[in-house]
């Protein structure tokens, strides 16, 4: 080879120029060589990396076995807590595992929460998620991640595993985005209607999806909120799901802003609607269910000045729109659910434990039932 | 005489959404101020189709055309005069819409 050659590269052409030439065979040789070390050093590297991960501490999170709202609220609210402050404020040097394998039951609900607090463990802390276990969960939940679009967060190979195909309930693929756009409520949309039909009013569900849009890039993040956890300015997550034995279509929409209580006190029209509803700020204070109901009675009773507080009255219509259609919303620690039968409004006020962490919008119509 | 016509969904978008610009791309005050206002100085008389979006949110509806009066751009007998709304029969509640946020705008306004 000659005298003065080295491992490097670079010298290795520096020299080739000022020596005879190499021949092909011998620079394939060169080349081969070079690529060999640079394995060796990467793998000690890797190796090296490794031993500082399995040396780290873990803390493995476990997650209910029923995620749900409706049946399990106060175990899935103090989970994602939990995960919050596990996820968003850990040193860096402790290694964080969620543990799915206990899950039994997923809801839809509880499946959009967790896109959107894996959404954001991953831009905060600009890691790749990776699953823990994914073969020890339960065949139908991995479907529901599957068909939710956790997969792709998770970094699962979509041909990774065989699912049941039991269950009548199908998920949407969650959407997400920061601002009021309404290509992407087109999306989901498009996204359902292989599944659904259009047999619904499609532009009550836009109007109620653009509206949400619309009030978390105007409300739901003020700039002098104090946040307990970093937070991606206005932004928002949208699913759904549609059972095909009920006909039961589910829309999902979730922010993780301050809530509506919190931000109500600011709203223009507030000293009017405590007047309207004989509500005392002192007594209230606190009972954020009133707090949301009240609201969204101002925007229904107000709906002749259209200027102001409209918004939140076209979130019900969707949901009137069918027999037994439901608006439920969580927001802070209120949850409201109004009952919209022959467009008559019930509503249901509950107050819970511990904040959702944000403000959670869910749609339930029945598609046979309803009126176009 | 001078007339305009514009169909949001091939001049603005399909996809309305959004009352303020800091809202997103294609909201009310955009269409306001970049569409109705220069065509409606512009012209002696503007036809505006509605036809074939996704759907109006009030949001969008109320800034757009409320806002030209609120905004003392035009008052609401000037819009009487020169602004067309078109649309089919199905649309017709988003017709209603428009000038009843232009009426109360100019209510607000006395």
């Amino acid at each position: 080879m000659g005298n003065g050659i080295t491992n490097n590269f670079f010298s290795i052409k520096i020299i080739q120029s000022s020596m005879k030439k190499l021949s092909r065979k011998q620079r394939e040789w060169l080349i081969s060589r070079q690529k060999k070390i640079d394995r060796r050093r990467s793998s000690k590297r890797e190796k090296k990396r490794k031993r500082i991960r399995i040396n780290r501490p873990i803390f493995i999170l476990k997650a209910p076995s029923v995620m749900c709202l409706r049946k399990n609220y106060e175990d899935v609210a103090s989970f994602f807590n939990k995960f919050r402050e596990q996820a968003l404020t850990w040193k860096q040097s402790r290694q964080l595992c969620i543990d799915f394998e206990p899950i039994q039951t997923l809801s839809p609900d509880c499946a959009l929460l967790l896109a959107a607090e894996l959404d954001r463990w991953r831009r905060k802390r600009k890691i790749k998620l990776t699953p823990w276990k994914p073969n020890r969960w339960n065949p139908n939940v991995s479907k529901r991640f599957k068909e939710m679009g956790l997969f792709e967060l998770l970094h699962i190979s979509k041909s990774q595993k065989n699912y049941y195909n039991k269950d009548s309930r199908r998920f949407f693929k969650f959407i997400t985005g920061n601002t009021s756009n309404g290509a992407l409520a087109d999306q989901l949309m498009v996204n359902m209607m292989p599944v659904i039909g259009s047999d619904y009013n499609e532009s009550k569900l836009y109007i109620a999806l653009s509206e949400a849009m619309t009030n978390v890039v105007q409300h739901a993040y003020p700039d002098d909120a104090d946040f307990k956890y970093e937070v991606f300015k206005n932004q928002w997550w949208m699913s759904g799901s549609f059972d095909k034995e009920t006909g039961d279509l589910i829309v999902l929409f979730f922010d993780q802003g301050v809530g509506i209580p919190a931000t109500l006190p600011k709203q223009f029209f507030f000293g009017e609607l405590l007047k309207i509803f004989k509500l005392n700020m002192t007594i209230i204070s606190g009972d954020d269910a009133t707090l949301i109901n009240a609201a969204l009675e101002y925007g229904r009773t107000k709906s002749k000045l259209p200027h102001r507080g409209k918004g939140l009255q076209q979130l019900i219509d969707f949901a009137s729109y069918s027999d037994n259609g439901i608006l439920r919303i969580i927001s802070g620690k209120g949850e409201i659910i109004k009952n919209g039968k022959n467009a008559q409004i019930d509503s249901v006020g509950i107050n819970h434990q511990r904040s959702i962490g944000g403000t959670f919008i869910e749609w339930v119509i029945n598609i046979a039932n309803y009126k176009v | 005489m001078k007339e305009k016509k514009i169909k949001i969904s091939d001049d603005f978008t399909r996809f309305p959404s959004g009352r303020y610009k800091t809202d997103g791309e294609f909201t009310g005050e955009h269409f306001r101020e970049d569409f109705l206002v220069p065509y409606l100085k512009e012209n002696d008389k503007v036809v505006i189709d509605i036809n074939d979006v996704r759907g109006y949110g009030s949001s969008f509806l109320e800034e757009a055309f409320g806002g030209l009066v609120r905004n003392k751009y035009f008052s609401e007998n000037d819009l009487k005069k020169r602004m067309t709304i078109l649309c089919s029969e199905n649309n017709n509640t988003y017709k209603d819409e428009i000038w009843l946020y232009i009426k109360e705008a100019q209510n607000e306004l006395v």
